[in-house]
C-alpha cells in the first residue's frame, strides 16, 4: 500500500465529516419562527425578574402567556437572516383586562443572538431605568435586553 | 575475513530541479579510518552528507551505516552515528550546556546525572567548559563549531560525519579538532570528513573520495592519488604568464595551469615535453625567470582531476531513466522500525520543546497577559461611565462578576484566541528554519514522526494552558473585582452563583476545539511557509476573515464551514432550554480543521529536504 493512501482516506473522511457537519445548517439559520420562539419566553422571564426587583408581587412566566410576532425590516426579501427585525410582544398581566402590546427593534446576528430594544409601546415598560417600590432607581431589564437561540 | 565497512553508500543520486547535485556517488569508510570527502565548493559534498544523515531524501541509492540500512528521512539516525553539516546551529537563547542537555534528551540515553556528566565531559573535550553557561547567541562561529563537535560526541560515535569541521576554527582549535579526530579513529571509530582543503585531508585522511559536480572523480588512498599524476609538476615564472599558458595549450604533452597561490604557473609534463615547451617559450619571446621542480602536490592533482571533469562536462549523464539502484534504502533500520512514533520518543521531544518554551520570554508574556489582563479589563469596565453593551453580557458586567469572563470570552473569540495559539504554534516549526537547527535536531535518535508529534502536542498543550490561564484570570477578575452575584442568562432567567460558575467554566471549555483547530492551522502555516511571521500572522488574518464572513448574511452552509463560529457555540448553555447544536457542529468542524491541517503538515514535513 502506498504511503499516500491513508492520507487520502483521512482527507476524504474529513471532507465527508465537514459536509455532514454543515449540511445541518441548511434546515436552520435565522428565521422569524425561531426569533419569536426565543423572544416571547425571554420577555416573560424578564417581566418576572423585574417585578421581583421592583418589589411587585411575583408572577409566573407561563401566566403572562407572552407571544411574539416578528418581521424583518427592509423592502422585500424573505423573512429570515441576520439584520434588523421588528417584533411585537403580546402578553397578559394577571389582574389586567385584555392583552398588552409592546414592540421591540431587534438587531439579530447570524450566530442566533439578538439585542432587543423597546420602541416604547403602550408606555408601561418605562425607559432605561425605573424606580423600585422603596424609591431606588434600577436598570430597566425590559428596556433593552439580549438573548440567543439555536440556528442549527 | 573482510571487515564490514562502517559506512557503505552505493549509487547515490540527488536532483534539485534540473541540476543533478549528486550523480551516482559511491562511498566506503572502514572502522578506524579517517576518510576525506574532497571537492571544490558546490561539488555536492554537503548534499552527500545530508543524504547520509537522512536530512534530504535519496532519489536513488543505498546507504548502510554501521551495518544497518540508513539514509531515510523518516528513520531515526542510528545509535553510534553522529555528525553535522555546514556550521552547526543551536538555539541562541539557551546556553551551550542547556543546548547539549536538551539534545542529550533526544538521544536514547536520555537525561539524568549520567547525561549531565556526559554533557560536561563533551564540553571539556572541545574546550568550551568555561563558556558553557553563556548563551549560544554570543558564541563565535568557531565556538559553535566546537559545540557542534561536542553535540556529536554526546552520541559516543562509532561513525562520525563532519562537514568542513575546521571552518571558522582558529589554528589552535583546528589543531585540537584534528587531534580529537585522530584519537577517535585510533579508538576504532570511522570518520568521514568533508573538506575543500587538500592540506587538511592530506594531513588527516588515509583514503579519500574526490567529487566534482556531484560525481566521484577519484577514490583511493593518498598514495594512489599521487601515482595517478602522469608527470612531475614544475612551478614556472615568466615574463608573460598569459602567453606561456597559451603556448602550453597548443602542446598536448604539456598541462599548464595558474598556480593556486597566484605565483606563476604549474606545468605538468614529462622531461621531453618540458624541454620542448621551454624551447617553444624562448622562440616565442617569453622569458623564463624561474623553473622549479615541485612535489606532486595533491592540490594540483585535485585541480587537474576536477578540470578534466569540467572539460568533460557534456558527458555527465542526464537524469537517470530509472533508478540505477534501489529507489531508496532497503533493509532493517537501526534502532526502530519505521512504524508509528513511539510514546517514549514523543515524550522526549515534548520535554525538549517545553524546555525551550520555558526559556522564551514570549511564552511567559502570553501567560502573564492571560492571567493579569482580565484584571485590568475588569477594573477598566468598573471605572468607565458606559458599559460595553454591544457584546453579550456587557450590559450586566457590573451586576455580576460572572459576566466578566463571558465578556472576555466574547472579545477573545474575535482575535485573541488565534493570537494566543499561533504565537507559539506558528513558530514551533519555523523557528528551526530561522535558527537553522533542523540538522541539529534531526541528527539525534528521534524520528521525524516523533519530532512532529512532540511539537504538535507541545503546541496544543500551550494553547490549552493559555486558554486555561485566561479563563482562570477572567473568572478570578470577575469574582474579585465585581463579586459573586447571580447572573442573568440569555433567556431572562437568573442563574445562581454556583450554577453560573459551572456554566462559565463549561463555556470556556467549549472553545478548546476551535482553539485546537487554530493551533493546527498555525502548525500547517509554520511548516508550509517556514516563516514565523506567516505562522503567527496568517492564522490571525484568517481568523479575522472568517469572523467577517460569519457576520455576513451569506449561506448558512458557508458559515458552518468556518472555524470562528464554534467560538460562540457556548451561547446555548445560558438559555432556559439549553441547546447544543452549535457546540456539536463547531466541535466537528474544528476536528476536521485540526485533522486536515495536521495531516497536511505532517506530509509536508516528513519528506522535506532539510537544506541543500
Amino acid at each position: 500500500m502506498s504511503i499516500g493512501t491513508p492520507g487520502r482516506r483521512l482527507a476524504g473522511a474529513g471532507t465527508a465529516l465537514l459536509i455532514a457537519s454543515v449540511t445541518s445548517c441548511h434546515s436552520g439559520g435565522v428565521t422569524a419562527a425561531k426569533i419569536e420562539d426565543a423572544l416571547a419566553p425571554t420577555f416573560a422571564n424578564l417581566i418576572c425578574v423585574q417585578r421581583s426587583i421592583v418589589g411587585l408581587p411575583p408572577a409566573e412566566p407561563s401566566a403572562l402567556r407572552a407571544t411574539a410576532s416578528c418581521r424583518k425590516n427592509g423592502q422585500g426579501g424573505e423573512n429570515r437572516g441576520g439584520g434588523n427585525w421588528t417584533c411585537t410582544v403580546v402578553w397578559f398581566l394577571p389582574g389586567h383586562r385584555g392583552p398588552l402590546r409592546d414592540s421591540y427593534d431587534l438587531s439579530v446576528t447570524m450566530d442566533g443572538c439578538y439585542t432587543a430594544t423597546s420602541e416604547g409601546g403602550d408606555g408601561h415598560l418605562g425607559g432605561p431605568t425605573i424606580a423600585t417600590q422603596d424609591g431606588r432607581t434600577v436598570t430597566n431589564l425590559l428596556y433593552v435586553f439580549d438573548g440567543c437561540f439555536d440556528t442549527t | 575475513m573482510v571487515e564490514e565497512a562502517a559506512l557503505e553508500a552505493t549509487g547515490l543520486f540527488k536532483r534539485y530541479g534540473d541540476r543533478l547535485a549528486v550523480n551516482g556517488v559511491d562511498l566506503s569508510v572502514r572502522p578506524g579510518e579517517v576518510h576525506g570527502l574532497l571537492g571544490p565548493n558546490g561539488a555536492g559534498k554537503t548534499t552527500v552528507l545530508r543524504m547520509l544523515l537522512g536530512l534530504v531524501a535519496l532519489d536513488a541509492g543505498i546507504v548502510r551505516l554501521l551495518g544497518c540500512a540508513a539514509g531515510s528521512t523518516t528513520a531515526p539516525l542510528a545509535s553510534g552515528v553522529a555528525g553535522f553539516v555546514d556550521t552547526p546551529a543551536f538555539y541562541p537563547y539557551l546556553s551551550g550546556r542547556r543546548n547539549l542537555d536538551l539534545l542529550a534528551r533526544l538521544d536514547a540515553a536520555g537525561p539524568g546525572s549520567r547525561g549531565a556528566e556526559r554533557v560536561r565531559a563533551a564540553l571539556e573535550g572541545v574546550g568550551l567548559a568555561d563558556r558553557a553557561d553563556a548563551k549560544v547567541g554570543g558564541y563565535s562561529a568557531g565556538m559553535r563549531q566546537r559545540l557542534g563537535l561536542a553535540a556529536a560526541m554526546l552520541r559516543e560515535p562509532r561513525l562520525l560525519l563532519l562537514d568542513e569541521p575546521t571552518n571558522s576554527l582558529d589554528p589552535a582549535g583546528a589543531r585540537d579538532l584534528r587531534a580529537s579526530v585522530r584519537r577517535l579513529a585510533a579508538g576504532g571509530a570511522a570518520i568521514l570528513l568533508s573538506s575543500h582543503d587538500m592540506a587538511e585531508v592530506e594531513n588527516l585522511c588515509s583514503r579519500l573520495t574526490i567529487v566534482h559536480r556531484g560525481r566521484v572523480v577519484f577514490f583511493g588512498t593518498v598514495e594512489e592519488l599521487r601515482k595517478r599524476a602522469p608527470a612531475a609538476i614544475h612551478r614556472l615564472r615568466t615574463s608573460d604568464d598569459g602567453g606561456a599558458r597559451s603556448i602550453g595549450e597548443d602542446r598536448p604533452d604539456v598541462h599548464v595551469t595558474p598556480a593556486i597561490d597566484g605565483d606563476g604557473l604549474d606545468v605538468s609534463a614529462d622531461e621531453t615535453g618540458l624541454d620542448e615547451y621551454v624551447v617553444a617559450l624562448g622562440r616565442a619571446g617569453v622569458a623564463i625567470r624561474s623553473l622549479e621542480s615541485r612535489d606532486h602536490s595533491l592540490q594540483s592533482l585535485f585541480l587537474r582531476l576536477t578540470e578534466e571533469v569540467d572539460g568533460d562536462a557534456d558527458s555527465v549523464p542526464p537524469r537517470p531513466a530509472g533508478p540505477p539502484v534501489e529507489r531508496a534504502s532497503r533493509g532493517s533500520y537501526s534502532g526502530r522500525a519505521l512504524g508509528p512514533p513511539s510514546a517514549r520518543g514523543v515524550f522526549a521531544v515534548i520535554r525538549v520543546e517545553w524546555g525551550k518554551l520555558a526559556a522564551q520570554l514570549k511564552a511567559w508574556a502570553v501567560l502573564a497577559v492571560c492571567l493579569l489582563g482580565p484584571f485590568a479589563f475588569a477594573v477598566a469596565v468598573e471605572l468607565q461611565s458606559s458599559l460595553p453593551e454591544d457584546t453579550l453580557f456587557g450590559r450586566g458586567v457590573r451586576a455580576s462578576g460572572f459576566a466578566v469572563p463571558l465578556l472576555v470570552l466574547g472579545f477573545a473569540a474575535t482575535w485573541a484566541f488565534p493570537v494566543l495559539t499561533s504565537v507559539v504554534s506558528g513558530d514551533l516549526f519555523s523557528c528551526e528554519d530561522r535558527y537553522g537547527t533542523w540538522p541539529t535536531l534531526l541528527t539525534r535518535s528521534r524520528t521525524r514522526g516523533e519530532i512532529f508529534a512532540g511539537k504538535v502536542v507541545t503546541g496544543l498543550g500551550f494553547s490549552l494552558l493559555a486558554v486555561t490561564a485566561l479563563a482562570f484570570g477572567s473568572i478570578a477578575a470577575g469574582v474579585l473585582v465585581v463579586g459573586r452575584q447571580p447572573l442573568l442568562g440569555l433567556s431572562g432567567t437568573v442563574l445562581a452563583p454556583g450554577r453560573a460558575l459551572a456554566l462559565v467554566a463549561g463555556a470556556w471549555a467549549s472553545v478548546l476545539p476551535p482553539v485546537f483547530g487554530f493551533t493546527a492551522l498555525a502548525v500547517l502555516v509554520s511548516v508550509a511557509t517556514r516563516s514565523s511571521a506567516a505562522g503567527v500572522g496568517l492564522p490571525l488574518l484568517i481568523g479575522f476573515a472568517m469572523e467577517l464572513c460569519s457576520y455576513a448574511n451569506g449561506p448558512d452552509a458557508l458559515r458552518g464551514m468556518l472555524l470562528t463560529p464554534p467560538f460562540v457555540g457556548w451561547h446555548g448553555l445560558f438559555t432556559e432550554h439549553r441547546y447544543y447544536g452549535p457546540l456539536i457542529q463547531g466541535t466537528a468542524v474544528s476536528g476536521v480543521y485540526a485533522i486536515g491541517c495536521l495531516t497536511a503538515a505532517y506530509h509536508l514535513f516528513r519528506r522535506r529536504d532539510m537544506g541543500g
